[in-house]
């Protein structure tokens, strides 16, 4: 009489299970039922804010081999007899300095020269520059010179050489290269040493 | 002795029974009826830590105009960081596919910022994510439309609890941008179910 006791429960335990094992596979087929629909796109956002330094500066060429002086420009052989005196180390081809402006103002700004008009060399030191050089482009400047092609007496006050273009305005990040070239008249100079100081200029046109 | 007999036989009749019921006692059945509802995860969310800065927003301040390659603030190359992560969760069991875009606020481009994003994290296995690449980890232009960039493995169409990380860097080029403005660009992450 005890066997038959515990097989009744026995059996009423098996049919238990089996009720939960048939209520957790319908679970389970309604789940995957679920999970396989597909879902609405999901997103998030990110904003980038971003702001650019200012510059403005004016600074010497160091990067062109075809520059061959900057702060110090030496004519160590200057011929009294003739008017074509140029610094040492000048060739067809070379420039005695290169100017490097470089602004991202988005405004006009202009390129200036001049000389102490007290020197000795005074009406005796000529310059020549071409069209300026887009650094970015590697081709002519859009802006425009005082100057043509020819040789001018460096002025004793400070004089525009150039007045950037709309390409010039923001320029970086390489800027524009304007090079010059000074050759010394020698007639009328005393033999000795003569020093003259140029001063160039870079101004913004507010 | 009739008597003492029936006795005896009631007695032991009724020890019987009492061993009985004890033995009944000792096996006892429960019995439960229920359904089972796992809830459906398909997101994506942001991650920070010590080594993912920015979420919501990423700042590049007094960007330098002299250099044509800026990163984030807080940024340096080779630094071993992200800009963002995001963390895509699911238990669809299907693919999934992680999309990028970017909407520039004139006078910025798209063409000045980029995007880098290497292989995703399996952050429940612990391992690289077992997805593909679109295209393989390197700098890119941020495209203008949404753009595959990652296609789930087999082990992240059910990643959860911890879902699988993705990160991302970005940077600018701020040449020929001017001074002393504000430029915007907003970028969208979207994971969806359709390719």
């Amino acid at each position: 009489m005890k066997n038959r006791k515990t097989n009744k429960y026995q059996r009423k335990e098996v049919s238990t299970m089996k009720k939960l094992m048939m209520v957790m596979v319908m679970g389970l087929f309604a789940m995957a039922i679920a999970v396989s629909a597909n879902a609405a796109d999901q997103t998030q956002q990110s904003t980038v804010n971003a702001t650019v330094g200012g510059i403005f500066s004016l600074s010497f060429v160091t990067d062109d081999a075809n520059v061959i002086h900057s702060n110090l420009i030496p004519f160590s052989n200057v011929d009294p007899s003739t008017s074509e005196n140029y610094s040492d180390g000048h060739a067809e081809g070379k420039t005695d300095v290169g100017l490097v402006c470089l602004s991202n103002h988005g405004s006009t700004w202009k390129l200036k020269v001049e000389m102490n008009g007290g020197s000795t060399l005074f009406h005796k030191l000529l310059f020549n520059m071409g069209q300026p050089t887009d650094r970015n482009t590697s081709s002519g400047a859009s802006g425009s010179r005082t100057y043509g092609d020819d040789w001018y007496e460096v002025p004793a006050t400070s004089t525009v050489l150039y007045t950037s273009g709309d390409y010039d305005k923001i320029n970086t990040p390489y800027g524009v290269e304007a090079t010059l070239t000074f050759k010394i008249n020698g007639a009328g100079l005393v033999p000795g040493s003569h020093t003259a100081t140029v001063t160039y200029t870079m101004a913004e046109v507010v | 002795m009739h008597t003492k007999r029936n006795n005896i036989a009631l007695f032991s009749f009724f020890l019987f029974l009492v061993f009985v019921a004890r033995a009944g006692a000792d096996t006892a059945t429960t019995q439960a009826d229920g359904t089972f509802d796992v809830p459906q995860v398909f997101s994506i969310a942001f991650y920070t830590d010590s080594n993912v800065l920015y979420s919501t927003g990423i700042p590049f301040s007094g960007m330098d105009s002299t250099k044509t390659w800026v990163y984030a603030d807080g940024r340096n190359e080779g630094d071993g960081k992200s800009d963002t992560g995001c963390v895509c969760s699911s238990n669809l069991g299907v693919t999934w596919y992680l999309k990028i875009h970017a909407e520039a606020t004139p006078p910025f481009s798209l063409d000045k910022i980029f995007y880098y994003f290497g292989q995703p994290w399996n952050r429940t296995l612990g391992a690289p994510a077992d997805g593909q690449l679109a295209r393989s980890a390197n700098w890119y232009n941020l495209p203008g439309s949404p753009t595959v960039i990652y296609i789930a493995g087999n082990g992240d169409k059910i990643n959860t609890p911890d879902g699988t990380l993705c990160t991302f860097s970005f940077a600018i080029n701020p040449s020929q941008l001017a001074a002393n403005r504000l430029y915007n660009c907003r970028i969208v992450y979207t994971l969806t179910t359709s390719a």
